[in-house]
């Protein structure tokens, strides 16, 4: 089986002539967790608008399930890539959460049964549903955010696209969002997010692609995230875990560790060598 | 944040017998209502339509002191018109105003015909209140929806009440980051700086709007949306909506038959 997402070559340009992408080809597989990242204006936005058809590749193809985007099954396909805006308050505009959540489900003619289960899982999903009847300009951001998401969960896509999904949130906000997409990644849904979160792509990503100047500069694992020069260029900067083990090269450690768990293996490592070293002292 | 909020429906979600009224059959028969109440002409039918609207408004158990604060925004201009009004019909005078070569004179007639102008605006006035009190808000639009407003309309009103908070907070914020840089409107409005400032935040806000527009159009379109907003109708009419809509617009009749000099016909019936 073929990948879920294929990119193949797309350039796309805005009506004032200037270019936003220029020749992306990638392809992502089922349930994997990409991380989108590079600097302000390198064309991460335009890319993800792209994945479900709301701006139509001028050149080049995109690919949902083997499938072209094209005018014609732009709406379909819609079913299958959920899209989570950045601002809450673009996509969440219904005058109540219940509504907003179900807007998605209605749109895709589903009855009534079937919608309102939806948007009871979706809003469990998120721990939104005691607050189904508030009006959206009553909420919080964080809660604007996961009504949003739940927004896009109720349509059940098999992809699940977020634009900058930590931004604004406080911490204890970052940290149930990072919940809510475990569990959508358990359930087997596919999952990208562009951000500027170096740490987050690094803790929770299995791919990462970085883009510069409406190109591709890197894609691969976690470990681009460590590359010196690609980092420089991609406006980026090496996640604080790694930033330590840098600071202190008589550690050795390589490759460097980038998650707090790998951090915290390497370090047990070097201390039971230690011991071990300190033993054969008093024994020899 | 949450006082600045500005709820529009804060009693609906009480429990009385108007509030459990099928909004389809709420709205349809208070308009009834309102239509013959404003019709009618004579004080006593008016009185009646004005007795009995208050006994609803007393049945609803809604807080009299927030009806009266809302009725505030009507009441005061209605009665600078209605203590006016008498200068301008003919009839007995009550008293002539002097005023060189013309004489205004404030008629008993003119008296009233204000009495009667004020009673009927004071009883659309409280059926409205009384519709609008009752019904949550997004309820009201989806029942107007399903009466067959043209959803152009529907979608108008609720996207205004959804954005105007995003504007308003906006625009708070923009003011607030000039004030941060020192800016200070001048005393006199026209000053040059002051214009131009507020003439680049104005624009600023309009071509904000405009982005955040396209944007929530292309978040509407990546959940699906097709141009046109599809609802559940989850309202359903029991017996009991109907004859309580009926009831009122009996109630509307009876209004206009005493209005109309009905007593005479109910001798004629013995």
């Amino acid at each position: 089986m073929g990948a879920l997402l294929e990119v193949e070559n797309l350039y796309f340009r805005y009506h004032d002539g200037t270019p936003a992408l220029n020749g992306i080809s990638l392809s992502i597989n089922r349930g994997e967790k990409v991380a989108i990242l590079g600097p302000n204006g390198a064309g991460k936005s335009t890319l993800l608008l792209h994945f479900n058809g709301v701006y139509l590749a001028q050149q080049g193809k995109v690919r949902v399930a083997g499938e072209e985007i094209t005018r014609d099954n732009e709406t379909r396909l819609r079913g299958k890539v959920g899209m989570v805006f950045q601002d809450p308050d673009d996509q969440v505009f219904s005058p109540t959460v219940w509504d907003d959540v179900a807007f998605g489900p209605l749109n895709q003619g589903l009855g009534r049964k079937e919608i309102e289960e939806r948007v009871f899982q979706a809003l469990q999903a998120v721990g939104m549903w005691d607050l189904r009847s508030r009006a959206p300009h009553h909420l919080s951001y964080g809660q604007k955010k996961r009504v949003a998401i739940a927004g896009v969960i109720a349509m059940n896509p098999e992809v699940i696209v977020l634009d900058e999904p930590t931004a604004f949130l406080d911490p204890a906000g970052q940290e149930s969002l990072m919940e809510i997409l475990a569990e959508l990644h358990q359930r087997g849904k596919t999952i990208i997010v562009a951000t500027h979160d170096v740490d987050m792509a690094a803790e929770w990503a299995d791919k990462v692609i970085i883009l510069k100047g409406g190109k591709i500069l890197a894609q691969g694992d976690t470990m681009l995230l460590v590359q010196d020069t690609l980092v420089k260029e991609a406006a980026l900067r090496f996640p604080v875990v790694s930033q330590v083990f840098q600071r202190i090269p008589s550690l050795l450690v390589r490759p460097l560790p980038r998650t707090v768990d790998e951090a915290a293996n390497a370090i047990a490592t070097l201390l039971k060598d230690r011991e071990k070293k300190d033993k054969h002292h008093i024994v020899s | 944040m949450e006082q600045a909020h500005i709820h529009l429906d804060e009693f609906a979600r009480l429990k009385s017998f108007f509030h459990q009224f099928d909004p389809r059959v709420k709205i349809v028969s208070c308009l009834m209502l309102l239509v013959i109440v404003v019709s009618l002409r004579t004080l006593a039918g008016l009185l009646f339509a004005l007795l009995f609207t208050s006994l609803m408004i007393f049945g609803s158990h809604l807080p009299l002191g927030r009806i009266v604060k809302r009725l505030g925004f009507v009441v005061p201009m209605l009665v600078v018109l209605c203590l006016f009004l008498p200068f301008a019909r003919p009839g007995t005078p009550v008293f002539k105003v002097p005023l060189g070569i013309l004489t205004l004179t404030y008629s008993w007639e003119g008296l009233q015909a204000s009495a009667i102008f004020f009673l009927r605006l004071l009883c659309g006035a409280l059926i409205v209140i009384l519709v609008t009190f009752t019904t949550p808000f997004h309820v009201l639009l989806h029942s107007l929806a399903d009466l067959r407003v043209p959803p152009i309309f529907i979608q108008l009103i609720q996207f205004t009440l959804r954005y105007f908070f995003v504007l308003y907070d906006e625009t708070i914020r923009m003011f607030r980051a000039r004030r941060a840089r020192n800016f200070k409107a001048a005393r006199n409005f026209w000053s040059g700086r002051t214009f131009s400032t507020l003439g680049g935040l104005l624009g600023m806000l309009f071509i904000r709007s405009y982005e955040r527009g396209e944007r929530v159009y292309y978040a509407m379109l990546a959940r699906g949306f097709q141009g046109e907003i599809r609802v559940l109708d989850q309202f359903q009419v029991r017996p009991r909506d109907l004859l309580l809509g009926m009831s009122l617009i009996v109630l509307g009749v009876l209004s206009l038959i005493i209005d109309r000099g009905g007593w005479g016909w109910a001798h004629f019936l013995r």
